[in-house]
């Protein structure tokens, strides 16, 4: 019986021994909750997550198919995009322009770094720098997200107005929409402090640096018209990169170099997507040519100097291949990438800033704040960049000032996601040539409809019982 | 609690310091009519403690000092309690069966109750159900045995487990949790039931309710099924020797109603006229093709095109008819040989067995063999009993490659409606004719029998499951009990398919592949208990346990794969060569490992409480904790449970009739928390097997992401976490009734029952702005309702000649009663919408063709019709793949040494969705270029305006939509047993070479009747499309006693 007996205390101390622990057994093996982002180089692959879900993509073609910049191609669809028609369950704004997933995933990822990064290990050399580093990236993709954010869903400035939520920490639970004058404060702020950690050269412009803010703070500037922090911004930026010259102007967009950009997003056939693709479909080879889904309108190619405008050709290409098949030829050349029927077809990098239009912000702050001098010389000089044998011109009016600067945004920032929102912050109607249109119900857009302000996705809003859904749209 | 468990244990210590004498008892067991009885059962009350009687009926026990009562049972007669007092001898007359079914102990896995005192709803099965069955998985044996359990199939490779699903599905996240399986006390993984050896079983107990399954608390929330094995008697050394030989056969395909040869071709040719031409024979070669309108009549060339060749070509084709179920499966042979030694002496007794199991699949590449060894020992001295029961099993799985792939040319139960009858798979060598297929020269099948012949994909197990329980008899009134446990399982997994082969080139780098991943998976159990049992004053009889109970489990595994490998060797990673890196500066791993675990602890208590055999009530509070749940706040939860059943034979009002002989009236209620609700994440390894994370979808998930401005690995959050995750609840209610007529040999037993989940793990969409979509929160309320019964006859039963009939029925109605907010949400091909049951069908209306057009005609969501299947709404009006009721019923008939069984299971009110069936009458171009039609097409397709006709014409498609929904109730012949009881016979001498013998023949899967048009309307799951159907086995064995 002693056996039984030692059998028994072996038993007892087993029991005991694994009582307490027994309901605490954790996971050690998922890469998850405090794991996940435990040291400073987990939180940089943090960062790169939220990289790897950055999109100008959707915000490019929202601004060509609801503006004027495009004509249906041989492939119609969003149309009630396209003809101003949609609805808060409208399945194109649910499933290709839900800015509001989007952009909020970003933030989230970004918002989990900052959380993370405090406290994160430092166990290399270095490993404090890039803590700062990544604070100052996280602060900057948190405050571009929310500006996007703000430009999709958010009327034109107005402190009072209805902005949407500020996301400082991760969050699952319901959270109500704020007001434009705290929401662009913080903005403002994620901005400010981002410049103070982000690194001052253009070593690596797949990611954020200094002049990236710049940008972005120019941008934010311009759109809440306070023209004096625009021409201050837009001025640091210029001054850091110069536009480029007419030579360098097609590399831009065949990414053979890095003129006038400060940041951009990196893409190659097999990450992140063919910018190419959201006008016309890749190729099988040079004979049998993509599906043209959205043309170059008959508004803006004509509107080019055709023979001396170097972004005519770098922008816009008609296809004779196509014409001699009696198809639309018509082709956004802005993103062709590589030959038709290659591998890098339609494969561009996503271009987030640009001195292109860093110049006429600041001509259009300048021309605002009564300096039509000024904003004769910045838009000159663009010009001066962009055609040959180009002619001055000098502004008689703050009105002919303005004009000129919103054309020339329309033929030198085509497909980059500019133009329904410079629409928009102008107050100006959204007007198709005839020939542009689908029909006849789809020429004009008033200025300041309500559908300037896209709806809040009705799923979001059934998720959410704190927000609300902008006007026009309640059910 | 910590104190209890420290006087449990402490009394555990002191109990072994006391000793006294033992004292013999003997007599002889007789029936009514003064035959000995052979093997009946004595048993100690209240003990482990018992013995057999040998041939002569005569017995010898030891029993302690304070032994009063001896539990005397025989198989078909009446179980008697005899007080022996100060006697050494006792002799018993057993009175016949009056009451035998009912009085048969209940065995709960934890405690062996009597029926007159178990107020919970449960099942009990004899060994009979499982024993000499030829599946490799016993729980395949168990459709149509016990009512309120549902056992579908999901695969007919040797070996593979069944879906159960007891009472209706209790969870959404957790629909497939299956129900608790436990050992002789040691609980086992549902899925490896192919390293088990069924024989070896004496009873399958199927626990229901919350009163049964209280002792089993949150493992026990989808219901328990508790299997003791057979234990030895004391008496003469029993030795049997059982064999089986048998075969499968590919079940009949006759169903699908496929075209032949010429059909097909006539419909490839039907598909070019009717403007949607395909690049198949029947349309390329047809004289009727514009195509060929200019060719000439003949030609000097004999193979230069021309209307001759063609024709002859055509000709050829329709002549070959190749039978796919000939050449896609085989009829599969399948043998078995077990012994088992069975004894010993009044102190240790033993039950021993060992058995070889084989069986190859109808899938040419599927087989299992089994190799598995049990002791169950028992050992008694004074007040101490040890039992040691466990096994040890070794299974080789060769697994359906096919069956795994899916949706694949490679899956032979795909191709056996898709490959189109005019290929010949075979060379004029008999070999497979491989390579690159087209239409005009097709190889798929010649692809698929030459991967089979040069993959492999096998699992190996090895499988142990034992448990090692102490009791000690403390007072006459107080026993002392811990059982520990072990579950082990290792399992390795591997794939190969050989380099030198042509299946071996398609694969990466073009040589082959071989994966291997093992994984070691271990469950320990250790259960304390102190069980006070009194009775007072003769009708007060109390029954309290106290128990403490520690469940761990580990997993741990590996897995790798390799490429390129060595063409001169198979089935081996070894010479595998270098793979390139194409410029790369990084290389992805192709190994992984994982590891994981939880822990379990509980603590309960129950009571039992009769008054004098007629009122018993039972009550049970628990209180269990586990680490699957990762926020310590809800990590514990105490549940609890009460019943009470009326004897009401013992009434007085009753004693003086003879219309009842049983009538019993059960309820019980109570809370069963359900672990199978927690959703887990896996760790995969190797693609072969996985590794399960216990905690994962509650805590904050990452995965990973590329972005190509950094050589980083991006880390994204998959999931949001949630911290307010807590375990489900089952509310169970239970009514039941037992009651027999006729001297008790008409018996019945109804259940009804009330089940009410709450805290319904259910999909809820999230705000936006946390950046995430949906996430399944605790918010959700379903039931199921239901009624059971079970009626068994015996009609005739006389010294030769016995019949009884049985049969069992259940209904069960499930309602998504709250989905917390969220209205209903679509999931896979049903939909979740409150108000419906779990599984409701949700698609399109369709509603035939066209007689105009031939275009496919839909219900609009406002119900006008419309030819757009955009327009069309969608409804779930269809019916639900889970059926309402299910039953099964038996014929048992004996003549004097011969014996007839039959089993016969159905279900009805089902409807799944047909997927076979959408394909091969999908009728269009697309779909008929690759997959053979049925001949419905032919008859029932519009083809010029004023058809009246099902399908829509060839040009246009009509989707899945509910024209795919069908009835999927059916009747199956499921068992047949046929058997002839050798008698025993010497040499003359006197001693006994044989004891007895049995030959029987068995047959399983007989027949079907089902309105069902796809291979077999039975599965686990709500779509056909790729099954391994359940096979047909017909099997021959002896059993021979010596």
């Amino acid at each position: 019986m002693k056996h039984f007996r030692l059998l028994s205390i072996g038993l007892l101390l087993l029991t005991l021994a694994s009582c307490r622990k027994l309901i605490e057994i954790e996971e050690t093996d998922f890469i998850g909750g405090d794991v996940a982002l435990k040291t400073v180089n987990n939180n940089e692959q943090g960062i790169i997550g939220a990289y790897a879900a950055m999109n100008t993509e959707m915000g490019i073609l929202l601004n060509s198919v609801m503006s004027d910049e495009v004509k249906v191609g041989e492939f119609y669809n969003s149309a009630t995009v396209h003809e101003w028609q949609f609805a808060s369950t409208d399945v194109t704004i649910r499933d290709n322009f839900t800015a509001i997933s989007l952009y909020y995933r970003i933030i989230d990822r970004a918002n989990r770094v900052l959380q993370a990064l405090p406290t994160a290990e430092a166990l290399r050399a270095g490993d404090e720098a890039l803590r700062a580093k990544l604070r100052g990236e996280a602060l900057f993709l948190r405050a571009f997200c929310h500006f996007e954010l703000a430009r999709y869903y958010a009327g034109n400035y107005d402190a009072a107005g209805l902005a949407m939520a500020y996301m400082e920490v991760p969050s699952i639970k319901p959270v109500a929409r704020i007001t434009m004058g705290p929401y662009y404060e913080k903005m403002k702020a994620d901005m400010a402090e981002a410049k103070t950690l982000l690194p001052d050269n253009l070593t690596d412009i797949y990611r954020a640096n200094k002049l990236a803010v710049s940008g972005l703070q120019a941008r934010v500037a311009l759109y809440m018209r306070n023209w004096q922090d625009a021409i201050t911004y837009s001025t640091e930026y210029i001054n850091a990169i110069p536009l480029a010259s007419r030579a360098d102007f097609p590399g831009i967009w065949t990414d053979a170099n890095k003129a006038e950009v400060a940041f951009k997003l990196s893409r190659t056939p097999s990450i992140g997507g063919r910018i190419g693709s959201l006008y016309d479909a890749t190729s099988a080879s040079a004979s049998a040519i993509g599906t043209v889904t959205w043309s170059p309108s008959d508004e803006l190619y004509n509107a080019y100097d055709k023979t001396n405008d170097i972004r005519f050709t770098t922008y816009i290409k008609d296809e004779p291949l196509l014409s001699a098949a009696g198809r639309v030829s018509r082709l956004v050349n802005k993103y062709a990438g590589t030959a038709y029927g290659t591998p890098g077809e339609n494969v561009a990098d996503a271009k987030v800033f640009r001195t292109g239009e860093m110049i006429l912000i600041r001509a259009e702050a300048k021309a605002e704040n009564g300096d039509l001098a000024g904003a004769a010389a910045d838009y000159n000089a663009l010009r001066n960049a962009r055609i040959t044998g180009n002619t001055a011109v000098t502004f008689a009016s703050k009105d002919e000032a303005i004009n000129a600067i919103i054309a020339e945004r329309f033929i030198e920032l085509p497909f980059e996601g500019h133009r329904l929102w410079d629409l928009k912050r102008r107050g100006l109607p959204i007007t198709r040539l005839a020939a542009d249109a689908p029909n006849a119900n789809a020429t004009t857009l008033p200025a300041n409809n309500f559908r300037f302000l896209l709806p809040i996705p009705q799923t979001a809003l059934d998720a959410n019982p704190l927000t609300v859904q902008n006007p026009g749209y309640e059910r | 609690m910590r104190k209890l468990l420290c006087l449990v244990l402490g009394m555990l210590f002191v109990c072994v310091q006391l000793f006294a004498q033992n004292r013999t008892i003997s007599g002889t067991i007789t029936d009514d009519k003064g035959n000995p009885i052979p093997n009946a059962s004595i048993l100690v009350k209240g003990s482990n403690t018992g013995t057999t009687t040998n041939a002569d009926g005569k017995f010898t026990i030891s029993v302690g000092p304070n032994t009063r009562t001896l539990l005397v049972t025989s198989v078909g007669l009446a179980e008697q309690e005899v007080n022996i007092g100060n006697r050494t001898t006792v002799n018993v007359t057993l009175n016949a069966a009056e009451q035998s079914l009912q009085e048969v102990v209940v065995n709960t896995g934890y405690t062996r109750e009597r029926r007159s005192q178990f107020a919970g709803a449960a099942t009990v099965l004899s060994a009979k159900v499982v024993e000499n069955v030829p599946v490799g998985s016993f729980d395949q044996a168990l459709q149509g045995r016990a009512p309120g359990m549902l056992v579908n199939s999901g695969s007919g490779q040797p070996g593979a487990s069944a879906q159960i699903t007891i009472r209706g599905v209790q969870s959404i996240q957790g629909a497939g949790a299956q129900p608790l399986y436990v050992i002789d006390g040691v609980p086992m993984p549902s899925f490896d039931m192919q390293s088990i050896n069924p024989n070896d079983f004496e009873s399958i107990t199927v626990l229901k309710d919350a009163s049964a399954a209280a002792l089993y608390g949150a493992r026990g929330g989808t219901g328990v099924i508790v299997i003791t094995t057979k234990k030895g008697r004391a008496g003469a050394t029993n030795i049997t020797y059982r064999g089986q030989y048998g075969i499968t056969t590919p079940p009949n395909f006759d169903r699908l109603n496929l075209m032949n040869s010429s059909e097909i071709l006539e419909y490839e040719e039907r598909m070019g006229l009717q403007g949607a031409p395909t690049a198949t024979p029947g349309w390329r070669y047809s004289l009727k093709n514009p195509a060929n309108a200019t060719l000439p009549a003949t030609d000097a060339n004999p193979f230069a095109p021309s209307q001759a060749r063609y024709n002859f070509i055509l000709d050829s084709l329709r002549g070959i008819n190749s039978n796919w179920r000939d050449i896609l499966f085989r009829q599969g042979t399948s043998q078995t040989h077990e012994i088992n030694l069975s004894g010993g002496s009044d102190k240790t007794r033993f039950f021993l067995s060992g058995s070889y199991f084989d069986q190859e699949g109808i899938d040419r590449g599927s087989s299992l063999t089994r190799y598995t060894t049990r002791f169950n020992i028992e050992h008694t001295t004074n007040k101490l009993t040890v039992a040691l029961n466990g096994t040890v099993g070794y299974s080789q799985t060769r697994l359906s490659e096919g069956e795994w792939l899916g949706n694949s040319a490679r899956n032979p139960f795909q191709m056996v409606y898709r490959a189109k009858p005019y290929e010949n798979p075979f060379l004029a060598d008999g070999s497979p004719n491989f390579g690159a297929s087209t239409n005009l020269a097709l190889k798929q099948v010649g692809n698929l029998l030459e991967g089979i012949q040069n993959s492999q994909w096998r699992q190996d197990q090895l499988k142990s499951n034992a448990g090692l329980t102490l009791n000690y008899e403390l007072l006459p009134f107080l026993n002392l009990r811990n059982t520990s446990g072990v579950d082990l399982s290792y399992d390795y997994n591997t794939r190969y398919v050989n380099p030198a082969s042509y299946i071996g080139s398609l694969q990466s780098f073009q040589a082959g592949i071989a994966s291997e991943a093992s994984r070691r998976s271990a469950q320990l159990i250790n259960t304390s208990s102190a069980i006070f049992n009194k009775k007072f004053a003769d009708i007060h009889e109390v029954e309290v346990g106290a128990y403490f109970e520690a469940v761990r489990g580990y997993q741990r595994g590996n897995g790798f794969t390799l490429y390129n490998l060595d063409p001169r060797l198979t089935e081996t990673g070894q010479g595998a060569g270098t793979l390139p890196t194409n410029g790369a500066a990084t290389y992805p791993q192709n190994a992984t490992s994982a590891k994981s675990g939880f822990g379990i602890r509980s603590y309960f208590a129950t009571g039992r409480y009769t008054y004098d055999d007629r009122y018993t009530v039972t009550a049970n509070i628990r209180r269990d904790g586990t680490s699957r749940i990762a926020n310590d706040d809800n990590r514990q939860i105490t549940t609890w449970s009460a019943g009470f059943i009326w004897n009401a034979m013992k009434e007085q009002f009753l004693a003086n009739q003879n219309v009842l002989t049983d009538l019993r009236v059960r309820g019980s209620y109570g809370i069963v928390p359900n672990i199978g609700s927690l959703a887990t994440f896996t760790y995969g390894l190797a693609g072969l097997t996985s590794i399960t994370n216990y905690t994962g979808p509650q805590i904050p998930g990452f995965g990973t992401t590329t972005y190509a401005g950094s050589p980083l690995t991006g880390l994204a959050p998959s999931s949001p976490g949630n911290p307010d995750y807590q375990i489900e609840n089952v509310r169970k209610a239970n009514l039941g009734f037992d009651f027999g007529f006729w001297k008790n040999r008409a018996r019945f037993t109804v259940d009804g029952y009330y089940n009410k989940t709450v805290d319904l793990f259910v999909r809820q969409n999230l705000p936006a702005e946390s950046g995430f979509a949906s996430q399944d929160l605790n918010a959700g309320v379903m039931s199921n309702k239901g009624i059971e019964a079970t009626v068994n006859v015996d009609v005739v039963r006389s010294r030769d000649f016995t019949l009884t009939l049985g049969a069992n029925h259940a209904y069960n109605k499930n309602t998504i009663e709250n989905l917390g907010g969220v209205f209903e949400y679509v999931s896979g091909t049903f939909i979740i919408r409150e108000g419906l049951s779990y599984g409701s069908h949700y698609t399109f209306n369709y509603l035939g063709a066209d007689p105009q057009t031939g275009r496919p005609i839909y219900e609009t969501a406002d119900g006008k019709t419309t030819n757009n299947l955009a327009q069309a709404g969608r409804f779930a009006k269809f019916g639900n793949y889970l059926p309402k009721h299910v039953g099964g019923f038996n014929a048992d008939i004996r003549y004097k040494r011969f014996s007839v069984s039959a089993l016969f299971s159905y279900q009805f009110d089902v409807v799944r969705s047909n997927n076979t069936r959408n394909w091969i009458t999908r009728g269009t171009a697309g779909y008929h270029a690759s997959v053979n039609g049925s001949r419905e097409l032919l008859t029932n397709q519009w083809q010029k305006p004023g058809d009246i006709a099902e399908f829509q014409a060839v040009i246009y498609d009509r989707d899945f939509t509910s024209s795919d929904l069908e009835d999927a109730k059916f009747l199956r012949f499921r068992n047949l047993l046929v058997s002839y009881q050798v008698p025993g016979f010497n040499f003359g001498n006197g001693n006994k070479i044989i004891k007895g013998a049995r030959i029987y023949f068995q047959g399983q899967n007989l027949a079907i009747w089902s309105p069902w048009r796809g291979v077999d309307p039975e599965d686990n799951n709500n779509i056909s499309l790729n099954e391994y159907p359940n096979p047909t086995m017909f099997v021959g064995g002896v059993e021979i006693n010596f």
